[in-house]
């Protein structure tokens, strides 16, 4: 099992670790995806802009696949230059509850799609310069006059600032135009005028309930025209949250066990000395009198 | 764990608020969070039958600043669909006064939540999350009382948008007694079996394992003998 090793930080690293195969197909399907998609032309960069920066990112997913992608350092991008708006909603996971609740107790179907990258279908409003990413370098770094050859980006990419937002806009347009309603108290939930279909979103993750497969069919072939996605099938887990649904009874158990064992696992607490309650009856937390710095490495995780 | 675990919202909450100065002793309220939630790994939310309605309820006076903490539930079919724990934004000058601001947190969600659900078509459940419970009878017979003259303006403004909405018939208040205030669990520490008696309460409760399927409705009942997700009022 390689299971234990981490994942590599650039893409130099990954061509030289045990898995440089997994990791080069991974990268070269990201590739391909960007060039499909046309995600930046070349240019020169004008004088008096900077290109953000770009890298690789390498994860191992549960299922054993190996994905990379090209994430934009977000935090090289002025305002007003290279973004204005940067607000996306995200579905809240009180209306995911109110919605699984719903879905059990009428029995309905409960599927679930996911987007394959899902920035790249929206078209950018800023003009974006960014440096060519590492393993994409060509000979022409500069012209003849000295001047940067950089990615112009045409479509967004992820880990800009405004990627989110140009998703939400992309996506907010295909389902009004195809019949459906958003809800005024969940921006992310989406509900069909004629067929019986609602919809929540969460970034590149999507939920379809409806009591027909029919109709959940009928949304999914509409999606496939428009968008590059996946069928999941029945939902099994979202967000971190398992979903065990029990049809012929119509229960339905929502869970983060596992996300819970991670984190137990992580902090080095063992299953000895349990306790019944988080916290004991007569605990009192006060301020402390005197300052306990926190440690700069430990914080960074929670930021 | 903000998905699946209202259980120690409270506790995450009262933690929460010494994270920017964190000693030792922080350290072990956190590692007994820890050891409460190992021991309660396979812990679920089971949607089905049972309650549709919310809870609110308020601590008076218990934040080290004397804020009163409130906190609220609500249940769809059995289990939590929302709750939050909550230091209140100013001081109450009573347990009334405490109460009507966590009633009025609650209602706003309770408005919401209604709302959301008859936009989704269930118009019957919207309906049925407009019903709050809430322990404190002063706080309910305030809703009712046209006599009522609040002194300060901020209780004032609160006062008047629960009497609107009760008026009307959008919301309608129960009174529920405190043992059986499944909100309870939001605002204070309690001893075991209160806590499990509320823990049912919200629909939590030991998963199937995983090698029985979900079908397997795997130990639904603790030593208080409350099957959860049961309306408790």
């Amino acid at each position: 099992m390689l299971a234990h090793l981490e994942e590599p930080q650039t893409l130099s690293h990954a061509l030289v670790s045990e898995e440089s195969k997994e990791w080069y197909a991974a990268s070269e399907s990201e590739v391909d995806s960007l060039v499909r998609n046309d995600t930046w032309e070349l240019a020169l960069l004008p004088a008096g802009r900077e290109a953000i920066g770009c890298r690789w990112l390498f994860r191992r997913k549960d299922d054993g696949r190996y994905k990379a992608r090209l994430v934009a350092k977000a935090y090289s991008q002025r305002e007003g230059l290279d973004y204005t708006e940067a607000f996306a909603p995200v579905a809240k996971f009180n209306s995911l509850r109110s919605l699984l609740a719903l879905v059990c107790e009428n029995d309905s179907e409960l599927d679930g799609m996911d987007v394959k990258t899902a920035f790249l279908y929206s078209d950018l409003e800023e003009t974006v310069y960014m440096e060519i990413p590492e393993g994409l370098h060509t000979e022409v770094q500069r012209n003849n006059s000295g001047e940067r050859v950089v990615c112009r980006l045409i479509k967004s990419i992820y880990g800009l600032k405004q990627s989110p937002r140009a998703w939400y806009g992309k996506r907010n347009h295909f389902f009004l135009a195809n019949g459906f309603q958003r809800s005024k108290q969940d921006h992310r939930v989406y509900i069909h005028k004629f067929f019986k279909l609602i919809l929540l979103l969460y970034v590149d993750d999507l939920v379809i309930t409806s009591p027909s497969l029919e109709d959940v069919a009928w949304v999914q072939n509409c999606l496939h025209e428009e968008f590059e996605m996946t069928n999941l099938g029945p939902l099994t887990g979202f967000r971190g949250m398992a979903i065990k649904r029990n049809r012929p009874v119509r229960t339905l158990h929502l869970t983060q066990h596992k996300y819970t064992t991670i984190i137990l696992e992580r902090h080095g607490i063992s299953t000895c000395a349990l306790v019944s309650t988080p916290a004991g009856p007569h605990t009192r937390l006060l301020k402390s009198p005197i300052t306990h710095p926190t440690d700069p490495n430990i914080l960074q995780q929670y930021q | 764990m903000i998905g699946t675990r209202p259980d120690i919202a409270f506790a995450v909450s009262a933690v929460s608020q010494h994270s920017s100065n964190p000693g030792p002793a922080l350290w072990t309220a956190v590692r007994r969070i820890f050891r409460y939630l190992a021991g309660t790994q396979t812990f679920d939310i089971l949607y089905g039958s049972g309650y549709r309605g919310g809870y609110t309820d308020a601590d008076w006076g218990a934040g080290e600043d004397r804020k009163s903490i409130g906190g609220y539930a609500f249940m769809m079919n059995g289990g939590a669909v929302s709750w939050a724990s909550r230091k209140q934004g100013s001081v109450a000058l009573s347990s009334t006064e405490a109460e009507y601001m966590a009633l009025t947190q609650g209602v706003k969600e309770s408005l919401w939540l209604g709302e959301l659900l008859e936009g989704l078509g269930a118009l019957k459940h919207g309906k049925e999350i407009r019903k709050v419970q809430c322990d404190n009878q002063a706080a309910i017979a305030v809703t009712k009382n046209p006599e009522y003259h609040a002194d300060t303006k901020h209780i004032d403004i609160q006062y008047h948008f629960i009497r609107e909405h009760v008026n009307s018939g959008g919301i309608v208040l129960f009174y529920c007694p405190t043992h059986a205030m499944t909100a309870d669990i939001f605002t204070k520490l309690l001893p075991r079996p209160q806590f499990e008696k509320h823990v049912l309460g919200l629909g939590l409760g030991p998963g199937p394992s995983t090698e029985t399927e979900a079908g397997q409705e795997a130990g639904g009942k603790n030593c208080a003998g409350m099957i959860r997700g049961e309306a408790v009022c």
